[in-house]
């Protein structure tokens, strides 16, 4: 079985068995420790002692003994009376442990012996002095009388009184260590509180402090010993300790009410700071929400405020912009930066009115306002940059319909007006022209009557041109009467014949009438321009009369063929056809790449009368008729956008709805 | 004290030697052991060795311890080796010899010979209640009022005691040669 590692490794050590032990124990046991050490070594001790001084006597005993054996022997011995000597050492039967005793004459001749027990052998002499050997005690002296050695005496006993005596005292002493270490602990256990109970109360109060951090309880001095000395000291500290906690409680305290108006401040300010930024985030989106470039720029020309429309219309966003040079960010200020300097010169806001640009291919039209912007700590100047290409192109088309209106409501009542004499005066040249009919029997009755020949007659105003006359009469008439009834249709609200169409086909079937209606006086070639198509897919029906989109896109188509013959670009003359759908509105663009117009021409090219043609060859009627068709019947709109040399495009809205 | 008792050593070494070589140079009749009148006089040396006197018995404190020779003299010189001794008073012994008590000096130890057996009850008479140790060298001096008499038993030389003539005298003998002396049997008091 193998032992798990930490058991394997657990020593047993007494350092650290006793460290764990109580004090009580401790000293209890250090004194019964002590007292076990003292006692053994005083056991020890006592035992040798006891155990030389037993010889000692011991020997002196026999050393005695054998003298006084010798002494009563001495005249045995003068007197060689051996028999009395036996009787002498006889008397040693006494004596229990004596083995045996023996006696020599002077000149070393055996003289007397004893045994206790029969049998032993007679003893050989020894120099005198006391031999232990072999649990035996020999001591031999020489009898002297009057000075002279008369003889020699060895008494030799065993050592059971001494063994038995060696026994008796230890067991008394062993007895006496035993009472003494019972008593040593008895004591020890009962007097140890002399020395443990201050530490131990100062032990327990130290617990207890620990425990319950109650820094106001005292140990109970109890001597002015050390351990009385360091309960002073541990009392002080507990007081200081005390003092201190009172002294930090109170810091506390104040700490913590510091604390709490500091948090209230806190949150004053976050709230402020949250009110701030709430307020700098609203401004922002204000300034970003606003369909206006708004850009501020230092005394430098650095920019310092850029705003949403700012990064949309310029591509850039509101990092690369800040601190830049706003020419660099945007050139389109460079003509504006002697504007910018004025305002922040003068104090007083700048404005540019209708500044025309081309972005991207795009004509914008841009109103700029330069405020001077002064501020605490710095100075500069807010530029404000609004796109009113929209607007701009609104109010011409508003101003355009409103002149429209009252050009068309002016021109149908004048047509109007027209209309009866214009009649008069076709008819009466359409009469004039039955009157000298010879087909008509009231004419030939009427000529007979008064005698005129109407062969002659008529050969006369033949001569005359008078028929030419007529002719031309009529013609004119009938232009006028042509005229007079487009004018008319400039007020007259037609709703008949309305129903959904497809515009697509619309197109198709006006480019169709346009190819067959060339006219060589008119000297173009309608087949010789190209037609892209460009339709746009799944483009819904339109609502409208047919007949009338067919002579609005006849018109434009007309009119875009009048502008490519008059081209003089080398271009291969092409018209295009789209459409699109935005808006809840068809879009149709009729677009040529001709010479275009100026911007003059543009603004009146819907004005009944106005052509760029030579008189004769237009009615200046065809784009107004188109007009009134298209805003007037349908709801639509009409707008031309043209640059002189870049082709003309015209558009036309028309809402899907119908109304 | 001690330098006596060493001296006292070589001086018994010395009468070793000197015994021996007597022993060797005279005629024995036992080739084995002492004869008797050698035992004899180192008897007397030993009661004068055991035996204490009254300080009144000597002249002074150097004066010797005299032992008379009463009657024919047995001891063949065995006892002139006794003075160069001393006893245990550290005093000298001195040999006198003398035919009869007239003869001799004041004694300590008068040694009566089997000669003067007759004459012996009026000897010891005459020193009643002195400080003479009488010895007869008869079995039967004792009973004629010597304070000690030898004997022969089992070939060995052995003494009486007179307690009652010693009790009398002034002079104290030492109770371990009491004892060894057989006390006189019979009428004697």
């Amino acid at each position: 079985m193998k032992l798990p590692y930490s058991a394997h490794k657990r020593t047993w050590s007494v350092e650290a068995w006793f460290s764990s032990v109580s004090l009580k124990r401790k000293i209890t046991m250090l004194i019964v420790f002590v007292t076990l050490i003292a006692v053994s070594l005083t056991y020890v001790a006592f035992m040798v002692y006891d155990n030389r001084v037993a010889k000692e006597q011991l020997v002196i005993r026999m050393t005695t003994l054998a003298e006084l054996i010798g002494d009563n022997c001495v005249a045995s011995l003068s007197f060689m009376d051996s028999e009395d000597a036996i009787r002498t050492l006889s008397s040693l039967d006494a004596e229990r442990d004596i083995e045996e005793a023996a006696l020599w004459d002077a000149k070393g001749g055996i003289f007397a012996s004893y045994q206790k027990k029969q049998g032993g052998r007679v003893p050989t002499l020894l120099p005198d002095g006391h031999y232990f050997a072999d649990k035996y005690l020999t001591v031999t002296r020489t009898v002297i009388l009057n000075g002279e050695a008369v003889g020699h005496i060895l008494i030799r006993t065993n050592l059971n009184q001494l063994a038995s005596r060696q026994r008796q005292y230890g067991l008394i002493a062993t007895l006496l260590s035993l009472i003494a270490l019972g008593i040593a602990a008895i004591l020890a256990s009962k007097y140890q509180a002399v020395i443990s109970k201050p530490i131990v109360s100062l032990a327990k109060v130290a617990r207890s402090v620990s425990e319950q951090r109650d820094y106001s309880l005292r140990a109970e001095k109890l001597g002015n010993d050390e351990v009385g000395y360091l309960i002073d000291s541990f009392n002080n500290m507990l007081a200081e300790i005390q003092q201190r906690d009172t002294d930090l409680l109170s810091a506390q305290a104040a700490l913590s009410d510091r604390a709490k108006e500091l948090q209230l401040e806190l949150l004053e300010r976050q709230r402020a700071e949250r009110a701030t930024a709430a307020m700098r985030t609203f401004l922002q989106n204000v300034i970003d929400s606003m369909p206006s470039m708004l850009i501020a720029v230092d005394t430098a020309g650095r920019v310092t405020q850029w705003n949403s429309q700012a990064e949309r219309v310029t591509g850039v966003s509101r990092d690369e912009a800040l601190a830049r040079q706003l020419s660099d960010v945007f050139p389109f200020f460079e003509a504006s930066i002697g504007a910018i300097e004025a305002a922040i010169a003068t104090n007083e806001a700048q404005k540019r009115e209708r500044v025309h640009t081309e972005v991207e291919g795009e004509s914008r039209v841009r109103d700029i306002v330069i405020y001077p912007l002064i501020t605490d700590t710095s100075q500069g100047a807010v530029i404000r940059v609004d796109d009113v290409t929209d607007r701009t192109r609104m109010e011409e088309l508003m101003t355009q319909t409103e002149k429209m209106m009252s050009v068309g409501g002016l021109a149908a009542g004048m047509a109007h007006e027209i209309n009866n004499p214009l009649g008069i005066i076709l008819q009466s040249a359409q009469n004039i022209k039955r009157r000298v009919s010879k087909s008509i029997p009231k004419n030939v009755e009427v000529a007979q009557r008064i005698n005129v020949s109407l062969e002659e007659l008529s050969t006369y105003m033949k001569e005359r041109g008078i028929y030419d006359f007529l002719q031309d009469i009529d013609e004119a008439g009938k232009r006028a009467a042509a005229i007079v009834s487009n004018m008319l249709n400039f007020s007259r609200k037609s709703e008949t014949d309305r129903s959904s169409f497809n515009i697509e086909s619309l197109l198709d079937t006006a480019v169709q009438l346009a190819a067959n209606d060339y006219d060589l006086k008119k000297k173009f070639d309608f087949r010789g321009i190209r037609i892209v198509r460009d339709y746009a897919p799944n483009m819904p029906p339109v609502p409208c009369i047919a007949t009338k989109l067919e002579q609005v896109f006849l018109n434009l188509l007309k009119n875009a063929a009048h502008a490519l013959a008059d081209s003089h670009s080398g271009d291969q003359p092409q018209i295009t056809l789209r459409t699109r759908v935005a808006k809840k509105q068809a879009r149709i663009e009729i677009e040529d790449n001709g010479p275009g117009m100026s911007a003059e021409i543009r603004r009146r090219i819907f004005e009944p009368f106005f052509t760029t043609k030579e008189v004769g060859t237009g009615t200046g009627l065809g784009l107004s008729v188109s007009y009134f068709i298209i805003v007037d019947n349908h709801h639509g709109t009409i707008e031309v956008e043209s640059e002189p040399n870049q082709g003309a495009r015209f558009v036309i809205t028309l809402p899907f709805s119908g109304e | 004290m001690r330098a006596s008792r060493k001296s006292h050593l070589m001086r018994l070494a010395l009468a070793c030697l000197l015994t021996m070589f007597l022993g060797a140079a005279l005629p024995t009749r036992a080739e084995e052991g002492p004869t008797e009148y050698q035992i004899k006089a180192a008897f007397l040396v030993n009661f004068a060795n055991f035996t204490t006197w009254p300080d009144s018995a000597y002249f002074d404190a150097t004066a010797p311890l005299v032992i008379g020779v009463l009657g024919e003299d047995p001891f063949n010189g065995y006892l002139d080796a006794a003075e160069s001794k001393t006893i245990a008073s550290d005093r000298r012994m001195h040999i006198v010899r003398g035919k009869t008590l007239g003869d001799l000096p004041v004694c300590h130890i008068l040694f009566i010979g089997a000669s003067e057996e007759k004459n012996l009850p009026g000897y010891v008479e005459q020193l009643s209640g002195r400080a003479v140790l009488t010895i007869g060298d008869t079995p039967d001096a004792c009973r004629d009022g010597a304070m000690i008499c030898f004997f022969s038993e089992a070939n060995k030389i052995r003494f009486r005691v007179n307690l009652e003539v010693i009790e009398k005298s002034p002079l104290r003998l030492d109770p371990r040669v009491l004892k060894l002396g057989r006390a006189l049997e019979g009428g004697q008091k």
